[in-house]
Parts: C-alpha cells; sequence; structure tokens
C-alpha cells in the first residue's frame, strides 16, 4: 500500500484553563489511507472533536498543539504559515460540523456560500461559480438546485442544510473530507440518507473521509478502519470487523454494548394476555394546537398532535417514539395538563384530567410527574438539591413539614445519590446526577404516573445505561407507571411493554414491543427501524 | 461519589461574588463609589455651613489658602458646593434608578409571563415610551409641575423604565421556556410563586447590571437638567454649578472642570462596578 | 413584494404612536396646575371674570374634555399647533425654522458615531486582549460617563478659545454668500457640536458592536469561514461583520430619542439654533403650546429614526425579512 494521505504522530493538544495548560488529547497516532474511511469514536470530551480541528489549524484561541506532527502530503501541518494552511483548508481538506443549523452563515444565501468556495480556492468567475455551485447543489440531492440556490439557510431543514455543508466541503474535490459529528443533531431518517449520501460521494470522488461520531453503530456502517478515544488518550485501533468482532478494551466493548439490536426476542405471550384491569392512564381522541401567526396578524392554528387515544396499563412503560416535530412531546404534557389540549379525554386514576379547573388540577398534578431532557436547565439554579427534590411536597400532598426532609434524604438513596449532597447547588452535579435528582424530584409526591422525555437523549451512552437500569429498579421496587417519549429507537427497546409510533401528529402504528419491533406494519415504522445504524453489517456469524 | 460529599456548597451568588472580587477595576470603582458615598453622608456634617453663602471674592483661584477648589463667579465656596452637590446626585441618581427598576420589572414580568393581550398592552406603552426624547420629556414634567427634587426623580424615572421593562420581558420569554419551570409548575407551583420565586431570582442578573447603570445614567439626567437650570434653586447641585459658571469659563474655567470631573468619576465608579456585576453575574463566561 | 406591505404598517403604527403622544400632550396641558387663561390674565395684569370667560370660549375650553381632546388632535393634523405665548408666532412656523439644524446635528452626530464606532468595535475584537481593545474598553467607559454639557465646554474651551480651530457659536457664518461656502461654513459650525453628541454614543456602539463580534467570531457559521480556507480579512469583514451589526443597529434605533435629548444640551452649549434652544426658552417662559409643539416633533423624529433603523435592519437580515 502506498504512503498515508494523512498521518498523526504523538499529537498532544493542550487548552488554557484557570490552572494552568491541561491536555484534551495525549499521544494521539492515527493515519489515513488514500480513499478509505478512518472513525474517531468516543464519547464527549474524549479528544476527538479537537483532533479534526487541530488537523484544520482551527483549534480554539484557548488551544495549542503541545507536541507531535501532522504531515499532508509531507509537510507538517503544524508548522505552516497561516496562507499556505489557508490554502488547504476548504481545497485539499474540507469538512463538516455537528450543528448544520448554525454551520451556516444566516445572512447569505446558500449558493453564495458554495460559489465563495470556487471563487477563493480555483478563481472561478462569478457567473461560473454559481453555476457550479448550482450544480453541487444538485448533486447532494436538493430538489430544483437552480431555485433553492437563491434561498437562505433558515429557510431549510436541518437535513437539507446539512447538504448544504456537503457541497460546501466537497467543492473543490478535496482529498480529505472531516465530518465530526454529522448527524448527531438529525433525525435518524435523515441520518440514514446523508450517509447514503456520504458514502455515494466518497466513492465517486475517491474522497477519504474522517468520520468522528458517538455511536459503534455507525461506525459499523460507515468506516473501514476505527481508532477509540478515551479522555483524550487513544485506547484501541483497528480494522472495523476486527474490532467489533473482538474488542480487547472494556470501553469499546460498553460502546459496542449500547448500540440497539433491533431484532425481536421472543416473550412471554401471557404478559400480553393479561390485561384484566382498567388501564391507569386512558387517553381519547386527544387534539393539541397552537396560534401560529401569519402576515396582518391573522392567526392560524397549527395541529401538533390529532386526535390520539392510547392506554397505559399501571406498573408499566408505554413508549412514544416519533422523530422531531412528530408531537410526542407536547401529547405527553398534555396529558399532564403542562400544555393545553383542545379536544379529548385523558381519564388518570379515574380523574378526568382535563376538565380540572384551579386548585383542583394543581393538587392533581401530585399524580403525575416529568423527568426532562436536559439536566442543564431543568434544575433551578438558584436552589439547593434537597429544595429542588422538596419542592413539590411543599406545594402538593399532604406530607407534614417535619417529616419532609427525611423523605428528601430517603429519595436520595433510592437514585443512588447520598443524602449529604442535598445541600450541594446543581452546577456541582455531573450531568448524569442531575437526573438522577430530576428523578428524585419526580418521584417525591408519589404519582402514579411519571413522563420521561427523552430523559436519556442528553447524556452519553454509558450514563445512559445507568439511568435506564436505574429507572428499570424502581419501576419493579415502587410499582411505577412510565409513559416514555424518545427519539431513540434502542433506548426505547430496552424500556417499554407497548410501543406507539407517533409521525406529524398521528399515532401511525401501536402495539406492544415485539409486535412493533418484530413486524412492523406501516411503511414509516419500517424505515424508522432500517434507519438505525446498527453492528449487524460487520458482525462475524460462526459458520454452521 | 464520595469526594463530593464533602463538598461545600457554592451557590451562584457566593460564585459570583468571587469572580467580582477578582476583578480589580470593579473593586476600585466600588472603592472609589463608597468614599463618595461617605462624602455624601458626613461632608455636610463636617463641613457645614451653607453653600450658597459668599464667603470670598468672586473667582478665587484653587489652592487658596481655605478654599481647596477656590470659589465661583459669586464668590461660593467650591468645595462647599461640590460636598452638598454629592449629597443631591447620589440621592436622586438612587431613587431615579429604584423608581425605573420597580416600574420595569413590574411592566416587563407581567408582560413576558402572561404574554398574549397582556404583553401586547405593556409592550405598547413601552414603545410609546420609547418615542419620547427622555431629556424633553421630563424637562417638560418639570416645567409643568414644578423644579422639585422629588419631581425630578419621578420625572427621570418615568423616562428610563423602558429598558428595564425591555430586558425584564426578554429574560422572562427565556427563562419560562426553561424546563426547571415546568418542573415548579408540576410541582404545584402557583402563578405567583412561578413568576417571583422561580423565574424572579433567575432574571435577576442582567436586571442588577442594569439597574447599577441607571444610576449612573440618572446622575447623568440630573445633572443635565441642573445645567439646563432646570432644578431646585434651593440646593446645591454639581450640573447647576457649571450650568450657572458657564458664562466664565474664559475667566475661571476651574468652575466648571471641577464638578464636571466630580459627575464623571462618580458615573465611571458606577459603570465599572456595573460592568464588574456583569463579568460576575455572566451565565456565559461561566462553564455550565 | 412584502416590503411595501411592512413600510405601510410600520408608517401606520408610527401614526398611532404619534396619535399617543398627542393625546398625552393634551393629558398633560389639563393636568398642569394653571392653564392658557391663567396666564395670559396674568400677562395683562389679572383679568375680570367677564375677560376670562371671554378667553375661555375663545379658545374653547368651556366645551366638554373630549371634544377639546378631539379639536386639538384635528389641528395638529392641520398643522396647527397653536399660537407661542412668549414669541406671539404659530408654533409651526418657528418649529419649521429651526427643525432643519437639529435634523442635521441628530443625524450626523448618530452617522458619526455608528461609523467610528463599528469600526473601533472590529477592530478592537480582533484581538480581544489587545492594546486597542483597551483602548477601546476605556474609551467607552470615559465616554459614557463624562456628561454630554461638559464635554462640550471642554472641547469649546480646547479648539475655539485656547486654539481657534473652530467657531464658538451658531450654525454659520453670515457674511458668506453662494451655496457651497455656506455649506463649508455650516460643517465647519457643525464639528464641535457633533464631536460632542457622538462622543457618548460612540462609546455605546463601539462597546456593544465589540461584544456582538466576539460573540459572532466564535460562531460556528465563522468555524466554517475559516474551514472554507478564506483570509482573516474575508472571514471578518464578510462573514463576522454583516452578522455583528444587527444588534448595534437596533441599540442605533433605541438610542434615537436618547441623542435628541443630547441635542438640547449640545445646542444649549454651542448656541446651535435648533429646536433644543428653543425648548429651552420657551420652557423657562412657560411657553406651553411651543413646549408640547417641540415634543411633538421631536416625538416624530424618533419614529421616523425608528422607521429607518427597522429599514436597515431588513437590508442587513434576510431572517427579519420574512416576518410581518
Amino acid at each position: 500500500m502506498s504512503a498515508p494521505l494523512l498521518s498523526v504522530e504523538n499529537l498532544r493538544i493542550e487548552l488554557a484553563t484557570r490552572g494552568g495548560m491541561v491536555p484534551v488529547v495525549d499521544d494521539l497516532s492515527l493515519w489515513l489511507n488514500p480513499g478509505e474511511t478512518l472513525s474517531i469514536v468516543g464519547e464527549s470530551g474524549s479528544g476527538k472533536s479537537m483532533t479534526a480541528l487541530a488537523v484544520m489549524g482551527l483549534l480554539p484561541r484557548i488551544g495549542r498543539v503541545a507536541a507531535g506532527r501532522i504531515m499532508f502530503e509531507g509537510q507538517d501541518m503544524t508548522q505552516m504559515e497561516d496562507a499556505a494552511l489557508r490554502r488547504i483548508r476548504g481545497n485539499q481538506i474540507g469538512m463538516i460540523f455537528q450543528e448544520p443549523m448554525t454551520s451556516l452563515n444566516p445572512v447569505y444565501t446558500v449558493g453564495e456560500q458554495i460559489a465563495e468556495v470556487l471563487r477563493h480556492h480555483q478563481n472561478q468567475g462569478a457567473a461560473q461559480a454559481w453555476a457550479n455551485a448550482v450544480d453541487l447543489l444538485d448533486a447532494v440531492r436538493i430538489p430544483n438546485a437552480k431555485g433553492r440556490a437563491g434561498t437562505y439557510p433558515h429557510e431549510m431543514s436541518g437535513g437539507q442544510r446539512q447538504r448544504v455543508m456537503i457541497a460546501m466541503a466537497l467543492a473543490c474535490r478535496p482529498k480529505i473530507l472531516i465530518a465530526d459529528e454529522p448527524t448527531t443533531a438529525l433525525d435518524v431518517t435523515v441520518q440514514a440518507e446523508i450517509f447514503d449520501l456520504m458514502r455515494e460521494l466518497a466513492k465517486e470522488t475517491k474522497t477519504a473521509t474522517i468520520l468522528i461520531t458517538h455511536d459503534m453503530g455507525v461506525v459499523a456502517e460507515m468506516a473501514d478502519r476505527v481508532v477509540v478515544m478515551l479522555k483524550g488518550e487513544k485506547v484501541e485501533d483497528g480494522t472495523v470487523t476486527d474490532l467489533i468482532n473482538r474488542p480487547q478494551h472494556d470501553y469499546t466493548k460498553s460502546l459496542i454494548a449500547s448500540v440497539p439490536h433491533l431484532t425481536p426476542e421472543t416473550r412471554d405471550e401471557s404478559e400480553v394476555a393479561a390485561q384484566v384491569d382498567q388501564p391507569l392512564l386512558s387517553v381519547r381522541d386527544l387534539t393539541v394546537q397552537f396560534p401560529v401567526k401569519k402576515r396582518w396578524g391573522k392567526r392560524e392554528m397549527f395541529t401538533a398532535v390529532n386526535g390520539i387515544s392510547f392506554d397505559v396499563e399501571r406498573g408499566k412503560t408505554l413508549a412514544i417514539v416519533g422523530e422531531s416535530g412528530s408531537g410526542k412531546t407536547t401529547a405527553a404534557l398534555a396529558v399532564a395538563r403542562l400544555v393545553a389540549a383542545q379536544a379529548g379525554h385523558v381519564t388518570l386514576d379515574r380523574t378526568d384530567m382535563l376538565t380540572l379547573e384551579g386548585e383542583a388540577l394543581r393538587q392533581a398534578r401530585a399524580n403525575v410527574q416529568v423527568i426532562f431532557q436536559d439536566p442543564y436547565s431543568s434544575l433551578n439554579p438558584r436552589l439547593r438539591a434537597g429544595a429542588i427534590v422538596r419542592e413539590p411536597m411543599d406545594n402538593l400532598g399532604n406530607l407534614p413539614a417535619a417529616q419532609r426532609d427525611a423523605r428528601v434524604a430517603e429519595l436520595f438513596e433510592q437514585v443512588g445519590l447520598e443524602p449529604a449532597q442535598m445541600h450541594l447547588f446543581p452546577h456541582q452535579f455531573s450531568g448524569g446526577q442531575r437526573q438522577r435528582i430530576s428523578i428524585a424530584r419526580a418521584l417525591s409526591t408519589n404519582p402514579s404516573l411519571i413522563i420521561c422525555d427523552e430523559a436519556v437523549s442528553a447524556l452519553d451512552v454509558i450514563i445512559q445505561a445507568q439511568i435506564l437500569d436505574l429507572l428499570k429498579d424502581l419501576q419493579r421496587d415502587l410499582d411505577l407507571t412510565y409513559l416514555f417519549i424518545s427519539h431513540d429507537l434502542g433506548v426505547v427497546q430496552q424500556m417499554c411493554d407497548d410501543v406507539a409510533v407517533m409521525y406529524m401528529g398521528d399515532i401511525v402504528e401501536y402495539g406492544t414491543r415485539n409486535a412493533v419491533f418484530a413486524s412492523p406494519q406501516q411503511d414509516y415504522t419500517r424505515n424508522l427501524l432500517a434507519a438505525v445504524p446498527s453492528v449487524e453489517s460487520v458482525i462475524e456469524h460462526p459458520a454452521p | 461519589m464520595s469526594e463530593q460529599t464533602h463538598l461545600k456548597a457554592r451557590s451562584p451568588f457566593a460564585e459570583a461574588f468571587e469572580m467580582f472580587r477578582r476583578n480589580h477595576a470593579a473593586v476600585a470603582g466600588l472603592v472609589i463609589l463608597l468614599a463618595i458615598v461617605a462624602v455624601a453622608i458626613l461632608g455636610p456634617v463636617l463641613y457645614s455651613g451653607n453653600p450658597f453663602d459668599m464667603v470670598w471674592a468672586p473667582f478665587t483661584p484653587p489652592g487658596t489658602e481655605g478654599y481647596l477648589f477656590g470659589t465661583d463667579y459669586l464668590g461660593r465656596d467650591l468645595l462647599s458646593l461640590l460636598i452638598h452637590g454629592a449629597r443631591v446626585s447620589l440621592t436622586v441618581g438612587l431613587a431615579a434608578a429604584f423608581v425605573t427598576v420597580t416600574i420595569g420589572i413590574t411592566i416587563g414580568a407581567l408582560a413576558g409571563f402572561y404574554r398574549g393581550w397582556v404583553e401586547e398592552v405593556l409592550m405598547r406603552l413601552t414603545e410609546f415610551f420609547q418615542v419620547l426624547p427622555t431629556l424633553l420629556f421630563s424637562m417638560v414634567i418639570v416645567a409643568l409641575f414644578g423644579a422639585s427634587l422629588l419631581m425630578i426623580t419621578i420625572a427621570i424615572g418615568l423616562v428610563s423604565w423602558p429598558a428595564v421593562a425591555r430586558i425584564t420581558r426578554a429574560e422572562f420569554l427565556r427563562i419560562r421556556e426553561l424546563e426547571y419551570v415546568t418542573a415548579a409548575r408540576a410541582g404545584g407551583v402557583r402563578n405567583g410563586g412561578l413568576m417571583f420565586r422561580v423565574i424572579l431570582p433567575n432574571a435577576l442578573p442582567p436586571i442588577i447590571v442594569q439597574a447599577a447603570l441607571m444610576v449612573g445614567s440618572a446622575i447623568l439626567f440630573e445633572a443635565g437638567l441642573s445645567f439646563l437650570g432646570l432644578t431646585d434653586p434651593n440646593v446645591a447641585s454639581w450640573g447647576q454649578i457649571i450650568g450657572s459658571n458657564r458664562q466664565y469659563i474664559l475667566d475661571a474655567s476651574y468652575t466648571v472642570t471641577v464638578p464636571g470631573i466630580a459627575i464623571f468619576i462618580t458615573v465611571l465608579a458606577i459603570s465599572l462596578v456595573g460592568d464588574g456585576l456583569n463579568d460576575a453575574l455572566n451565565p456565559k463566561l461561566r462553564e455550565r | 413584494m412584502g416590503f411595501l406591505v411592512v413600510l405601510a404598517q410600520r408608517t401606520l403604527y408610527g401614526l398611532l404612536l404619534l396619535l399617543a403622544v398627542l393625546v398625552l400632550n393634551f393629558t398633560m396641558i389639563n393636568l398642569a396646575p394653571g392653564d392658557v387663561v391663567d396666564t395670559i390674565a396674568a400677562d395683562m395684569g389679572g383679568a375680570s371674570a367677564e375677560l376670562v370667560a371671554q378667553i375661555r370660549a375663545e379658545y374653547g375650553l368651556d366645551q366638554p374634555v373630549i371634544v377639546q381632546l378631539g379639536n386639538y388632535v384635528w389641528r395638529v393634523f392641520q398643522f396647527d399647533l397653536g399660537q407661542s405665548y412668549f414669541y406671539n408666532r404659530p408654533v409651526t412656523e418657528m418649529i419649521f425654522e429651526r427643525l432643519p439644524a437639529t435634523l442635521l446635528l441628530v443625524f450626523s452626530a448618530q452617522i458619526f458615531a455608528l461609523v467610528v464606532g463599528i469600526l473601533l468595535g472590529v477592530f478592537a475584537a480582533q484581538r480581544p486582549n489587545g492594546i486597542l481593545s483597551h483602548i477601546v474598553t476605556l474609551f467607552a467607559l470615559f465616554g459614557y460617563a463624562a456628561p454630554v454639557f461638559w464635554t462640550g465646554i471642554l472641547l469649546l474651551i480646547a479648539f475655539s478659545l485656547k486654539i481657534p480651530l473652530f467657531p464658538v457659536a451658531g450654525m454659520r457664518d453670515v457674511t458668506v454668500e453662494g451655496f457651497l461656502p455656506q455649506a463649508l461654513s455650516v460643517a465647519h459650525h457643525l464639528v464641535l457640536p457633533m464631536l460632542t453628541l457622538g462622543s457618548i454614543f460612540i462609546a455605546l456602539y463601539s462597546r456593544l458592536c465589540r461584544a456582538s463580534m466576539l460573540e459572532v467570531l466564535g460562531s460556528d457559521y465563522v468555524r466554517t469561514a475559516k474551514a472554507k480556507g478564506l483570509s482573516p480579512r474575508d472571514v471578518t469583514m464578510k462573514h463576522a461583520l454583516k452578522n455583528a451589526l444587527p444588534p448595534v443597529v437596533t441599540l442605533a434605533g433605541l438610542q434615537f430619542s436618547a441623542v435628541i435629548s443630547g441635542a438640547v444640551l449640545v445646542e444649549t452649549v454651542f448656541s446651535w439654533p435648533g429646536l433644543g434652544q428653543l425648548a429651552l426658552t420657551s420652557i423657562l417662559a412657560r411657553d406651553t403650546p411651543t413646549i408640547l409643539g417641540i415634543l411633538f416633533f421631536s416625538a416624530l423624529v424618533v419614529i421616523v429614526g425608528n422607521l429607518l433603523t427597522d429599514l436597515v435592519l431588513r437590508l442587513i437580515d434576510p431572517r427579519v425579512r420574512g416576518k410581518a
């Protein structure tokens, strides 16, 4: 094999902090061959993005390459003049980023942003660059590319914007494309389309790709070779097949284990048949609409939830899955009366939730609590952890004030925190710990229904698994009922008894977990399931 | 986790205080400000006498024995005028800022919390007050209703609140969408509690900064009005000294320079404190 | 397409605001202790009850309040703001005489402050810890803390009295003839007032522009622009600046009323023959119709200024364009 296109040798990157220079990447070596796809995998803070930025010479102001070399075509990029680096950036090496919503300049048209690269690096004239930009938009399958070239980023969807980014990065036919979590902010079906596109274009243009991700399923589907990083260091590397079939390091194993296996497992059928009681929660024809302001101050109603019905048995978990904008969160919050519903019936524990008003409504809130998605914004930063958990008890329920602190301590132990941590403020906890505080708060009023709104989506996979285990343990011990909202089919499969699939305000498929995952009836569900990256394709099955 | 058990609780305000303490410019501003406040409180007691009394020949230059800053065109002791003026400037500044913040927070909080027609009406009202040229409008109020210090304070407060209302509303709009507010609602907190115990404390940092700057601009405002002669003629005021000595700048420029420096240093000190508060309270500068 | 519609909407809204100003004016006249008749009677050295009633009828003060309000609004829309007690001339006539001077001062100071403020802000943001950055921060602090009339007097002492570069007072040299010499004379007179008035706002704008640039320079799309291999100049001037401008323009729009307020003080210091000077003399003379007329016209200037700001924002930011 010929010499590698790019090689990183003993790279050390440091960031300036209050406590001095701190290494975020240390002694990292890797190489990229022409035409191949190399994946760097790790969780947030592992240094994978910093590595990519170092290759581009785009480290933040507070960062620097402290040691090592980055060799590209026989030259050390860390020693290059800025002008020379600029001739490589966008020309020889292109890059796409995680956030398509914020990575395009909002005040220029997408066509202009692509044409700019061509004018800059290839000295094309304005008209030629524009024509080429339109061709590129066409190549990344933006429909009506000619017309769309004149639109602004905010007029496009997230998936389309990421296509524009790809077109921009590939405009000068670079030798290397660096993609930093390019689909993390996108829905799973859109992710599948973007990956199809990237594979096809890379093949066509023979571009070598560095794909940065946290998802081993993505690695299995996209990459040839992989480097696993943990806390700034390489823990292991190898070909994808080798690494996934024979992982050496525990961390790699846990990453592989976290990839969902969306294959049916046989379950005891009697479980499904045992429906005798009245369900704890019964939702009928629930409709939620929002006013949308139109021109001339006219208001139009946008239907977020379109007359959906479902039941949740006591002690069971119903998952509502769907992509962004499907109405799943709105539906759940409407059940809890945290969003106003326009029509329908919600019966929780024989109480008609939607007709409650005033004080009766406030008291009824004790019976349904919510665990939110973002561990950073779901806790009031000005309250101590203990006060946060105590707040619902102070307002609802009939526990005497003298017993509340004891109850808070008990809850802290139940969710795996130490009662001594009650006096700390939220910013003194990690993301996973904060989510535990959220869970304790939700348990404080002994609700019969707990809504988990994307409760683990913001967490790294290892922490995610711990929180899911906690939720399952609590359900078993306290006979809890969950309404579990998620976009992540892997998580849903681990957690739920029944599944409702939502799409644009409607429930398109509803059934037991087994039924929905094993034999989906609707095309939409099938596409959704097929779009989830898995390691299946590279698993070596022993010969029969 | 066990090492964390022994962690000391650090409230966001304690951290902000720590940040503020490390900001030398802000601490210097605070020290200067405290000194000026001390002068305003103690000065008139220690350096008694009516500042309007003619004590020496007019235009006695600064440094003349017994008269640190000299005398003005009427032979009044400039130092005495300055000391008495400090009291007026600071009182009007603080009182006007208080009026401003009270009106601004109330209007902004109601608009940002209730949205809908309440917001619509209150924001139109805010825009209306922003259309009125502040100084002209307060000149009119003072002209029509009399030039007492109370009226000046009310006039300044009445024209300055829209900025606070806008900031408060923006913060309320942002914070009311955060999950901990929804969580508090789910936890049975009533509307009043949501507004004042959950949202307001979290909305305070930018409002505090704005309030600090308001004190400074109210002092400037009062100085402007009294420079124009629209003030209570019976109380000494920095702007008034400049205004009344303006014709004589060729003969005695110090009668204008010195009180100007007093205003300048006071407002500068307040701005430094305001900037320090901004850096200390701005969550963007701190990791989450 | 939507542009004219938006323009029409904003103009209509501006008219409503003006109407509100009129109502406020009217309310203040009625709330203020003493009215026209008292003033006139006082001027005549006392008047009999009969005469007072006669004057009342003449001014329509014997009619119900709502009718009086209606009359007042109707008269204003015919550009009749009443008669000045002090100068004994129609208020509109006096305002139109002086409005151009104020407009010239206000708009030149605004534009000067914006241009200089933005330039300083952009350069300071290039090196957030550089010397220029500290100078801008210092200048911003000083410019804000110095009372504008004091700055004016200091500049006057320095550049008119000690070093006679600029005239001491007024707006033009009456002895020069011809358009160009006159224009140059006005420009010469304008320099110090414009610098004085602009200094506060340069401070405000440079500070905000620096902060806004710093934020934009840390944004994802600026990273994208760098990843394209663009030069630092293109990254700053093309990609960052246009995104950093909207907050500065918005602030400038909100400052129009403050600029007019500052103009009152600056006009007094430099004897600039604008509305501010007229306002002060009429307030000291308790000439209510003139005062309220000036308040009305300056509100009009603010409204027009806001409208212009709105249009500029639409030009810069495509995301605002879509909204009504």
